[in-house]
């Protein structure tokens, strides 16, 4: 099969994402390439933060604006998948009061607004917070769902099976002396290959980068490391909290939906694809991170994960902590005389739009064509619509249940069915993960134990299983979810581990099922 | 302080196996539990030997012959510790439970009975109550599967979809066809858990609107399968009159928990020790176990304001595994929270799981328990005794893997009935 295009994506993380829709909303052609599903590297697997910036803004002036910009333009085109939560940096006696100052001054200069708070003050607005702090500092941070905002990007841009190819590995890049004139493929279920022409090919690989730069014989000064996570069954805090202190491991807690998610760890590795988190992690963790909110301590924990940042290595070499955090566009007609090859890499998820935006603008001028932007001033539909608060849904689900209608398909995330077939109406089956992502499905207290089975059941039940093997889905996402939850197994997650086991290995005998 | 002559800890099927021995045995018991117990949570059928080794593919056809092999070669296997003839005799006294009753338990004689799953796979059990009676994949009779639209857990076009591609395969000869009924047009309610549908079966206006609906969707098939929801305590009856107006035979496939065949079995059990004398206190979780020399006088129950104090000459623990909260895992160490029983454990945590969720050895966490004699009473380490006056029973023993095994029916009423025969030192 032959196919031909005007621009190749290479990665279907929210980088790719934000370049497909970009480059659909000015009219040029794409088609996009994942091996793997959707926000399958760092994009599904980071703490859901949505930086206000100042976290950078000492140590990196430059990507702290970047991430102020973005923030803005965010909370305006995609408030349906951002909670404006606001954050808090929080002082603990051991904390050096330098370094508070020194935050508040760059916070200025970059003109991130901040307000000083007692700690009688932060208290009041976080009652979990340790009663020793020493004081607080609130800036605009945010949480944001990430699988969301990806959808919605990809969904705006293009459609399943024709711009948007999943699973589907890049095999080879076709060069013809300066120049990669397209890009041979094939789909990794069923092993079928094709080429497809293009006139520009974008690596937006993230982690993955160097590996795709060398299929054009290029190689890329990349840093690999893995941040840990660890979810809470419960909300500890209504904002973000931070340690008022230079980045260091442990020193933030995001609030996500129902959970909290503890962060992170940064450990420099080599291995991308099956990352774990090692029982060290999780006690650090938690150690850590119970400094500023001590209920963590002992709280049920029940998921740890682990993403991959590739960070753009600067010529000092060092901790992978001073690396930028901001995004690395790189032109390879300049650096290595490859004439339509783009590399973009690095930066923050916040900060997707505007790398998809000089991507895009780099592609216009060496088109030729003058093309402006519009991500930044269209507001992404789907999360724009769907915006309602967690309030108003559960008022709805009142009068639903008083009428006898709710049927709650996930018990910890309180999902009805009618919500969940609204959400599969319109869906061309990409997996169960991917379906698990679009919801909340799954990233409750029980991981997706019952309601993974009573999705399955719904998707035969309405006619679109087609002639998808339940079972082996069943234990693909079981397996993966074990990945996930065997470093939080103690306590009352272990109790409930263990009716889980009784539920598929008990009653339907999956481990028996070939 | 209440005085009794057995104290049993625990509402699972070894604790009520166990105070139904105590008490057949002319012991005054009391049976203690914190809630309704495992029984609820499974499908109500009593595995014995399922899988022997526990990661073997192949299922056990006749499971004494295999428990006698596993006793030989895993002395330290809770059927180890009861041996074939106590086995055989728990059985026998818990199909006494049912006796002339229209909803009773059976096996196909020695054997082991191949049955189905809400997934639409197979599963290996022994015992199965009478309305699961037909449901053997040995049956060559078309199925036509009854699910509802408003049952949440339990899919017949998923089901069916499985069980036609293990007919392609040659693994069954029978074929599925799904219906589902909206839940809606035949009560006042759209949705129903398991337990509230079983009720609504119980009524007979209720149970001829289905019977209708369902004979109108046959075709050829002449049996009809149901999620395990065909009544709650006249569920014989219910399938004899759903029988009599499909013309097929009638059987119950389990859903997922909570169980209503293992609400039944509860009930039943429930019953036969009310009418036994045994005093049943449920809701009250045993906190602490009053030890002096290596021997209990009482346990202390607390629901905050109460607290209470019951005293015996013996004691049964058979508070089950984790999930049951017979063990605990702290951070880096499982305990039995009661009586401080030494758990059988590894010395590390980082060794309690394996790397694979579905992996064919053992996740070494299933074989943590505390350590018996050959009378079920726990020891430590070194085959020490701790408690003189206590047995133990069902999950929380260490040294099986029962859902791996799926022993855990046979294990539960084993060694509860063994634990209320009474042995002492």
């Amino acid at each position: 099969m032959e196919m031909r295009t005007q621009v190749v994506i290479i990665g279907g993380g929210i980088t790719g994402a934000g370049i497909a829709r970009d480059l659909a909303q000015r009219g040029i052609e794409f088609i996009l390439m994942e091996k793997g599903g959707l926000a399958n590297g760092a994009s599904g697997r980071n703490h859901g933060y949505l930086h206000s910036g100042a976290r950078y803004t000492v140590n990196d002036p430059h990507a702290a604006r970047e991430c102020i910009q973005e923030n803005r333009i965010l909370k305006k085109i995609a408030p349906g998948c951002i909670e404006d939560t606001g954050g808090l940096f929080v002082s603990l006696p051991e904390d050096n009061r330098g370094f508070r100052n020194q935050f508040l001054k760059s916070c200025e200069e970059v003109e991130i607004p901040t307000r000083c708070l007692t700690p009688f003050q932060a208290l009041e607005l976080e009652p979990n917070l340790s009663p020793d702090i020493t004081g607080a500092i609130e800036v605009p941070d945010g949480a944001i769902d990430p699988f969301l905002l990806v959808f919605a990007n990809i969904e705006e841009a293009g459609r399943y099976g024709e711009e948007i190819l999943t699973h589907t590995a890049v095999n080879r890049l076709i060069q013809s002396r300066d120049r990669i004139t397209g890009v041979e493929a094939s789909n990794i279920e069923t092993g079928e290959p094709f080429t497809v022409g293009a006139d520009f090919v974008i690596n937006a690989a993230g982690a993955w980068a160097d590996r795709v730069a060398r299929l054009a014989g290029l190689s890329l000064p990349l840093e690999v490391s893995k941040g840990s996570m660890l979810v809470s069954n419960r909300r500890v805090s209504h904002r973000v909290i931070h340690r008022c202190r230079p980045p260091s491991d442990g020193d933030i807690v995001v609030p996500n939906h129902t959970v909290s998610i503890l962060g992170t760890t940064s450990i420099n590795t080599g291995e991308l694809e099956k990352l774990s988190v090692e029982p060290g992690e999780v006690s650090f963790l938690i150690d850590e991170a119970s400094k500023m909110l001590p209920s963590l301590k002992g709280a049920r924990f029940i998921r740890a994960y682990a993403g991959v940042r590739p960070l753009f290595k600067s010529d000092s070499g060092g901790d992978s902590r001073e690396l930028s955090r901001g995004f690395v566009l790189l032109d390879h007609e300049l650096r290595d005389g490859v004439k339509n090859f783009i590399t973009i890499t690095g930066g923050k998820l916040v900060t997707f739009r505007l790398m998809a935006q000089r991507t895009v603008d780099l592609i216009c001028e060496k088109m030729g064509r003058e093309i402006p932007c519009k991500t930044h001033i269209t507001p992404l539909e789907k999360l724009t619509r769907g915006g309602k608060g967690r309030g108003e849904y559960l008022k709805g689900l009142g009068q639903e249940a008083e009428r006898g209608d709710a049927e709650i398909i996930c018990d910890c995330e309180l999902i009805t069915r009618g919500e969940l077939e609204q959400a599969l109406a319109g869906l061309s089956l990409k997996g169960l993960r991917e379906i698990l992502h679009r919801t909340r499905l799954g990233k409750g207290t029980c991981q997706g134990a019952f309601c993974s089975y009573r999705l399955l059941g719904m998707l035969h039940a309405m006619g679109k299983a087609g002639a998808m093997d339940s079972n082996s889905q069943l234990k693909g996402f079981l397996e993966e979810r074990w990945r996930g939850v065997r470093p939080v197994l103690w306590g009352d997650q272990l109790r409930e581990h263990q009716f889980i086991e009784e539920i598929y290995l008990g009653i339907l005998n999956l481990d028996k099922a070939k | 302080m209440m005085h009794y002559d057995v104290i049993v800890i625990g509402m699972g099927l070894a604790g009520l196996m166990a105070a139904k021995t105590a008490a057949e045995g002319g012991k005054s018991v009391l049976l203690l539990g914190k809630g309704v117990g495992r029984a609820h949570m499974h499908t109500g059928c009593i595995d014995l030997l399922g899988y022997y080794p526990s990661g073997s593919s192949v299922s056990v056809e006749n499971p004494f012959e295999f428990i006698g092999r596993l006793i030989e070669e895993r002395p330290n296997h809770p059927y180890a510790r009861v041996g074939i003839p106590d086995i055989r005799m728990a059985l026998t006294s818990f199909l006494g439970l049912f006796d002339g009753q229209d909803y009773t338990y059976f096996s196909q004689g020695k054997k082991n009975t191949v049955t189905l799953t809400p997934a639409g796979c197979t599963r290996t059990t022994y015992l199965l109550p009478s309305t699961m009676a037909w449901g053997g994949i040995e049956d060559e009779r078309d199925v036509l599967i009854v699910g509802f639209d408003g049952l949440k857990d339990f899919y017949s076009a998923y089901m069916a979809q499985n069980l036609n591609s293990l007919g392609k395969e040659g693994r069954l000869s029978f074929k599925a066809r799904p219906i589902s009924l909206p839940l809606s047009k035949f009560s006042a309610r759209k949705t129903a858990p398991a337990l509230v549908l079983a009720r609504f079966f119980e009524e007979e206006g209720f149970r001829d609107r289905i019977g209708e609906a369902v004979r109108a969707e046959l075709r050829e098939e002449e049996r009809v399968a149901f999620p395990a929801v065909l009544g709650v305590e006249r569920s014989g009856k219910v399938r004899k009159e759903l029988e009599e107006k499909l013309g097929t035979t009638v059987f119950e496939i389990p859903t997922l928990p909570p169980s209503v065949p293992g609400y039944r079995l509860f009930q039943a059990f429930k019953r036969h020790l009310q009418r036994n004398g045994v005093t049943v206190v449920m809701g009250f979780a045993v906190t602490e176990a009053l030890l002096r020399n290596g021997t209990c006088s009482g346990v202390t129950v607390t629901c905050p304001p109460l607290q209470r104090t019951y005293s015996a000459e013996m004691f049964i623990l058979a508070t089950g595994s984790f999930f049951g909260g017979g063990l605990e895992a702290k951070g880096d160490r499982a305990v039995e929270p009661i009586f401080g029983l030494p758990v059988h454990q590894p010395a590390s945590r980082d060794t309690w799981f394996g790397d694979r969720f579905f992996s064919d050895d053992p996740h070494p966490i299933a074989e943590f328990g505390v350590l018996v004699d050959e009378r079920l009473n726990p020891i430590d380490e070194e085959g020490r005794a701790v408690v003189r006056n206590l047995h133990v029973a069902g999950s929380i023993l260490s040294g099986s893997d029962p859902l791996r095994e799926k022993s855990g029916g046979g294990i539960a009423l084993s060694t509860g009935y063994k634990a209320g025969k009474g042995e002492f030192h």
